[in-house]
């Protein structure tokens, strides 16, 4: 039987796929170059970005269903299918690695600093791997559940946090000069692109014709939240202190104290906002292990999926021996890669798909 | 094939729990903590001093459960040196015998001295620990801050606890102080003004309550009180404003919860008796005027309250009464704030959010004017409008004296 | 596989055995001779010989005396309908008959003379001995080819009682009993629909037991229905003793601490989920029947929630479904938190809470796992001990094991609360294997908490989830109605409405053609004309 995926599940995916790690990452980049004007950043490069919703959602609607690899390897022929399958693998894979890191670091900084990174990272991969392996629609529900679990959560945290909340310290509008709002949107745009995780699913979903739905859904969703986390640091720390918190999107729930007993629930949200980080490495383990099977025509998924995890690991532990260099990487190194594997790489799939279509409707004229 | 790599996986599988088994690398039993209830930073010129007082839960739920007083002291107070704060904090370890918990650390008190020279350290400390909460209380006290931590409370028996009650309860029924916590304070020296306030906490009475056998009697010899705002300004500290000056600061700022105005009124025989108006709600807008170039600001009070004492023969009836106790209710807040607007500009220091109003509103000149904003600042007049309507006369409708001397008008 | 599913009530296991019936090869094919005496002599030897045979040889005098054997298991039968049976028969060979058109004894005693509804004529040996042992009287006629067996099928049986492990304070106090023909009489009581139907089978080479798969035609989903079938025609076992052998023979996913099929004692658990698109699947011989398919929050779900008001319903699912979570996560939220995130604790819990750990000399993950075996212990044996013996465990596990345990400083007495409030949470969720699936899940919870706090139990969580996502129930997927999302099916998960508003058939279970289920516009409103 084809797994199928509904709709609301593929939104929860693309979500999942972005705003973990944004939500986390976004908001002291964006703030510390755009000040208090750092929403209008995100709001603008969720603009800037919708164009590409639609490219990718015609990308994926030209695809019949097959798997998308197998259907390049159709399409273009099986050495640039193979060279665009391993190009997608190997960026998954280093996504997928970046991912695993940035959370151990995190559980590393906030909770658990004694235990050893390789338990942690450990524990993650194989989280991830297991949740891989119970298939596509299992990740697609689960991440349908952990996005119910988040917009339950949501308007808690608003509340919890409401009385620290000060709008004014939104204004003046348009303080910041625009060179600056402008260079802000960089990293929210970056985020965003992770959205072609929808190639890699498309071909499972039950409805086809809602490509463009989900997409934009998800992408929507996922800017709201990285909103939403923006312009609460902002409202509540101002400007100023953010760009010195590693992780500000905890310390606004850290200062939350409600009454005697109810203090110090980041950890809870922690938890949480955790669920969602582990969808986000089991999509991209997925999308990992799908490319290198599809590419490589293995036969079952088990053992690319094995190996892939234990090469993760120890890439993991290996690539960054400082936190600090993993954080320059997230913030400038990924740039290029994220800019040619989710927008260059789409583009030229599209331009491919013209052209050849072009050229298959000549031959069709011509036999005719 | 299957069943090999299953087995496999079980063996990888059993492997890592023995890992697991063997380390737990966070783990701290309850037993093993020695909870700071509050920290005292000191500085001798040199080095920070830094004590701690930790709880004895032992000695607390013994307390709870029997009748009579405890034997053991609830807690215990030590002080560690170093040239940074952690330094200090790492040489705890060789003396006590547990590893010391800064979670519910409630209270941080800085003595004077520190106050003056700056702690930036600290303030770095509490965001880059995990540890210690930024929702910490800060205090500033005139003398050292062990001593603050060495006295015992009443009512209390972890006297760190007790100061943040302290703190709060005074902040909700009084807000005359406020409740400065680490990352409020970051944000303000951080903000346009660059300038912050903490309230004091003091030793009032002789000698110290550092003894349980103070309690043996009914009055104590010294008690911990809350008295005046340090003002801060850069990061340091540059002066004191006192109690009225410091209620003035809440109202500008817009931080009054509940407090009271003591409203003078004229008895019969001409002397002078005191009404007192309970004020259950209030807000403040501050809000900049540029006049001819120069800035200036107006701020708008508009307060409700309930009238608790009558000190004076007054008829409750009769709204031309109500209106006078009014009027003379908004002149006596109009002073306070006047005063407490000319004490910031004597001490060079703006802590009415004066400067983050004028950003929000003006901000093509805020360009200007935030280089020099001190002096700028300090040249801006304020204007003052009270509105203070007393809504409720309590559950009597004349004063007691205006029936005692209703024969004499006869 | 012929599925006499028109035949309705009456039961045909000799049709459908022929697969395991080939295994006994010794007697196959014994076809019954012209010859009473060795008929009868084969008839024994294939049974055994027991002492429990009761043989009775009659004589027509008729058909030239021709003598005809009565033989049955004692025991198995009615007691009542033998002595009917006999009477008549007695009564029959004495009376001299005008001869019948074809003359033969046995067609006569087929059609005149036994006094009891269900007969059946059987051929062979093994036929006969088989019928016996189901507890029919078996007639073998002189000079035929073919024996009668009768339906008397009976003996000592339990009656219906209350069933004891899902009680009620609202609804029926019937429980099935071990006997299959009750349990679908009590099916049958309910539902009295011509579409409900019973498809029988025998499974077990030795024990022969039979099963039952109920449902109704039309609302439960045709392909689920011949996946039931499927499954169960294909096991091959010596002995089917409960329908928890079927259980583990059919379900979807082997390794799981889930269960994927429901079991129920009470008909009128089993009658609503046939209403609902359910297959049943009765095996005699265990009051416990098996529902299938089933999603996750079927367990949640006791049969009292649609005999109360929908609002008190609604707060009882509540209260259970909390109660899940407290049963599996309790003590590893507790050791996480005290042993890694002191910090979120009140400051006056945290210090009573150390002041009772004060001298206890194990860590909390070893104090909570001495507590919760402590408890699985005591569990177990009030459920294995004679019932006389019961109070003096109660006496020795609250007094000895919780209070002097306590005193003598070995656990603190917070512990010795969570772990009490955990099992009293445990017992709450109305299905038991669910619950002992939230036990054994709470001591891997434990340890993952015990070694990385509240990460270690988020990540148990993680795997829990991708596992519960993973899993199927007849190709239901079984988180179905949040995970699929069907807003539709929402009314009866987490919060029950009232009757009027469940216009629809859960759309996982019936069939997709037949979902409605009751008229619009039923909400009582005392202004509608005619109410």
């Amino acid at each position: 039987m084809k797994p199928a995926i509904s709709t609301l599940q593929t939104v929860a995916i693309i979500n999942n796929a972005i705003s973990p790690t944004a939500i986390l990452s976004i908001p002291p980049v964006v703030i510390s170059i755009a000040s208090h004007d750092a929403w209008i950043s995100v709001l603008g490069a969720g603009l800037a970005y919708l164009p590409m919703v639609a490219v990718i959602a015609a990308i994926c609607r030209a695809n019949p269903g097959k798997p998308f690899i197998e259907w390049l390897e159709s399409r273009f022929g099986r050495p640039v299918g193979m060279l665009i399958g391993l190009l997608f693998g190997v960026y998954y894979f280093n996504t997928f690695c970046l991912i695993v890191r940035q959370f151990a670091n995190f559980i590393g900084d906030m909770v658990l600093d004694e235990t050893p990174l390789f338990m942690l990272i450990g524990i993650m991969v194989a989280v991830a791997a297991f949740t891989v392996a119970h298939g596509v629609e299992a990740i697609a529900r689960s991440s349908f559940i952990v996005l119910l679990m988040v917009a339950a959560i949501i308007p808690f945290s608003v509340l919890l946090n409401y009385s620290d909340i000060n709008l004014q310290r939104l204004l003046p509008l348009v303080d910041t000069d625009l060179p600056h709002i402008a260079a802000a949107t960089v990293s929210p745009f970056l985020w965003l692109t992770e959205m072609s995780i929808l190639l890699i699913f498309s071909p499972y979903m039950k409805r086809p014709a809602s490509f463009v739905r989900a997409g934009m859904f998800g992408m929507l969703f996922s800017l709201f939240e990285i909103m939403l986390v923006v312009v609460m640091t902002l409202t509540i720390f101002g400007p100023r202190i953010v760009p010195m918190m590693s992780y500000p999107f905890i310390n606004m729930v850290g200062i939350v104290e409600v009454g005697k007993f109810l203090e110090r629930i980041e950890i809870f949200t922690v938890s949480a906002w955790g669920m969602t980080m582990y969808i986000k490495m089991a999509v991209f383990l997925f999308a990992a292990v799908h490319c290198l099977s599809q590419t490589l025509h293995l036969r079952s998924n088990r053992h690319a999926l094995i190996g892939l995890s234990v090469l993760a690991v120890v890439t993991t532990l290996a690539a960054w021996p400082r936190n600090v260099e993993m954080d320059n990487w997230v913030l400038y190194d990924t740039i290029p890669f994220l800019i040619v594997f989710n927008v260059g790489l789409p583009a030229v799939i599209g331009i491919g798909l013209i052209l050849t279509r072009a050229g298959n409707r000549a031959k069709g004229a011509k036999t005719s | 094939m299957n069943g090999k790599l299953r087995r496999i996986l079980c063996a990888a599988a059993l492997v890592w729990t023995t890992f697991i088994a063997t380390g737990c690398w966070n783990r701290i039993e309850l037993n093993e903590l020695a909870i700071t209830s509050a920290t005292g930073i000191d500085w001798d010129g040199s080095k920070w001093i830094i004590s701690y007082q930790v709880v004895i839960p032992a000695a607390i739920s013994s307390g709870i459960g029997t009748t009579g007083g405890t034997q053991q002291s609830p807690i215990v107070v030590y002080s560690t040196e170093g040239r940074t704060i952690r330094e200090a904090m790492m040489y705890s370890f060789s003396e006590s015998p547990r590893k010391l918990f800064y979670g519910h650390n409630r209270v941080v008190v800085l003595s004077e001295e520190v106050a003056r020279r700056g702690f930036e350290e600290l303030i770095d400390v509490y965001f880059r620990n995990a540890g210690p909460r930024e929702t910490v209380s800060m205090l500033v006290t005139p003398g050292s801050a062990r001593r603050i931590l060495e006295q015992f409370m009443q009512l209390q028996l972890i006297s760190g606890d007790g100061m943040k009650d302290i703190v709060l309860s005074e902040m909700k029924n009084a807000s005359i102080l406020p409740n400065v916590q680490v990352y409020q304070l970051a944000m303000e020296l951080a903000g346009d003004a660059k300038s912050a306030v903490l309230p004091e906490i003091y030793i009032s009475g002789s000698g110290d309550t550092a003894s349980l056998d103070s309690f043996k009697q009914t009055t104590i010899p010294s008690k911990l009180k809350l008295r005046r705002l340090a003002v801060l300004r850069q990061g340091r500290m540059v002066g004191w404003m006192n109690q009225r000056q410091s209620l003035g600061v809440s109202y500008l700022r817009n931080r009054v919860q509940q407090t009271g105005v003591t409203v003078p009124c004229e008895k019969t025989d001409g002397t002078r008796g005191y009404d007192m108006i309970h004020i259950s709600r209030s807000s403040t807008k501050l809000k900049p005027i540029v006049r001819e170039g120069r800035l200036a600001y107006s701020a708008e009070v508009h307060a409700l309250g309930t009238l608790t004492e009558s000190g004076c023969p007054q008829n409750l009836y009769k709204p031309e009464v109500i209106r006078k106790i009014e009027q003379g209710g908004e002149l006596q807040i109009r002073t306070i704030i006047q005063e407490a607007w000319s004490r910031g500009q004597q001490l060079g220091v703006d802590v009415f959010g004066a400067a983050e109003s004028a950003h929000r509103k003006h901000p093509q000149q805020w360009k200007k004017w935030s280089g020099d904003w001190n002096s700028v600042f300090t040249s801006a007049a304020l204007e003052t409008n009270v509105h203070l309507r007393i809504a409720r006369m309590g559950l009597s409708n004349k004063s007691f004296q205006y029936i005692t001397n209703q024969d004499k008008r006869e | 596989m012929s599925n006499d599913a028109t035949s309705g009530g009456s039961e045909k296991p000799a049709a459908q055995q022929s697969n395991s019936q080939a295994e006994h090869t010794e007697h196959a094919g014994q076809v019954l001779l012209p010859d009473l005496e060795l008929n009868i002599e084969r008839l024994q030897r294939f049974l055994g010989g027991g002492s429990d045979i009761v043989c009775r040889t009659l004589t027509h005098r008729s058909f030239d005396n021709e003598q005809y054997a009565i033989l049955y298991m004692d025991g198995l039968v009615d007691g009542a309908a033998i002595h009917t049976m006999l009477l008549g028969l007695l009564e029959d060979a004495n009376r001299t008959n005008e001869l019948q058109d074809d003359g033969s004894l046995y067609n006569h005693l087929m059609d005149r003379s036994i006094a009891v509804g269900k007969i059946r004529p059987v051929t062979s040996i093994d036929e006969a001995g088989y019928a016996m042992l189901e507890g029919s009287t078996v007639i073998v006629v002189g000079h035929s080819l073919r024996a009668i067996a009768v339906d008397t099928a009976g003996g000592e049986s339990r009656s219906v009682e209350e069933p004891s492990s899902q009680t009620v304070v609202r609804g029926p106090k019937e429980g099935f009993t071990e006997n299959l023909r009750t349990n679908t009489a009590l099916v049958r009581r309910i539902i009295k629909s011509p579409n409900l139907r019973m498809d029988y089978k025998v499974v077990g080479q030795e024990t022969r037991t039979n099963i039952a798969v109920v449902y109704l035609q039309g609302i439960a989903q045709d392909d689920v229905v011949q996946e039931v079938h499927r499954r169960i025609d294909a096991i091959e076992i010596d002995g089917i003793l409960e329908s928890g052998y079927i259980e583990e023979f059919i379900q979807d996913k082997a390794f799981t601490p889930f269960p994927l099929i429901q079991n129920t004692e009470r008909p009128d658990a089993a009658c609503a989920g046939i209403l609902e698109g359910q297959v049943v699947i009765m095996v005699s011989g265990t009051p416990f029947v098996l529902l299938t398919p089933v999603t996750f929050v079927r367990f949640f779900q006791s049969s009292e929630d649609y005999y109360q008001r929908y609002d008190i319903a609604t707060f009882l699912r509540l209260i259970r479904v909390a109660s899940f979570f407290i049963s599996m996560l309790l003590p590893s939220m507790y050791i996480a938190i005290t042993t890694f995130h002191q910090e979120m604790l009140p400051t006056s819990l945290l210090v009573s809470l150390a002041a009772q750990r004060e001298g206890v000399p194990f860590p909390a993950l070893v104090e909570a796992f001495l507590m919760e075996i402590t408890f699985e212990i005591l569990r177990e044996a009030g459920v294995r001990m004679p019932r006389i013996i019961g109070p003096a465990i109660s006496i020795v596990g609250a007094l000895v094991l919780g209070q002097a345990a306590v005193q003598a400083g070995l656990v603190s007495a917070a512990m010795v609360i969570v772990v009490s409030f955990t099992a009293i949470a445990s017992f709450v969720i109305p299905a038991v294997n669910m619950g002992i699936a939230a036990r054994l899940i709470r001591f891997v919870l434990m340890i993952l908490g015990g070694t990385f706090g509240l990460f270690g139990i988020m990540s148990g969580l993680m795997v829990l989830l991708a596992h519960l996502c993973g899993l199927r129930s007849f190709g239901k997927p079984y988180l179905m109605p949040i995970s699929p999302f069907v807003p539709g099916n929402l009314k009866d998960v987490l919060i029950r409405v009232p009757w009027w508003a469940m216009r629809n058939r859960p759309k996982n279970m019936a069939s997709k053609s037949n979902l409605k289920r009751e008229g619009s516009g039923q909400r009582p409103d005392p202004d509608r004309e005619g109410a």
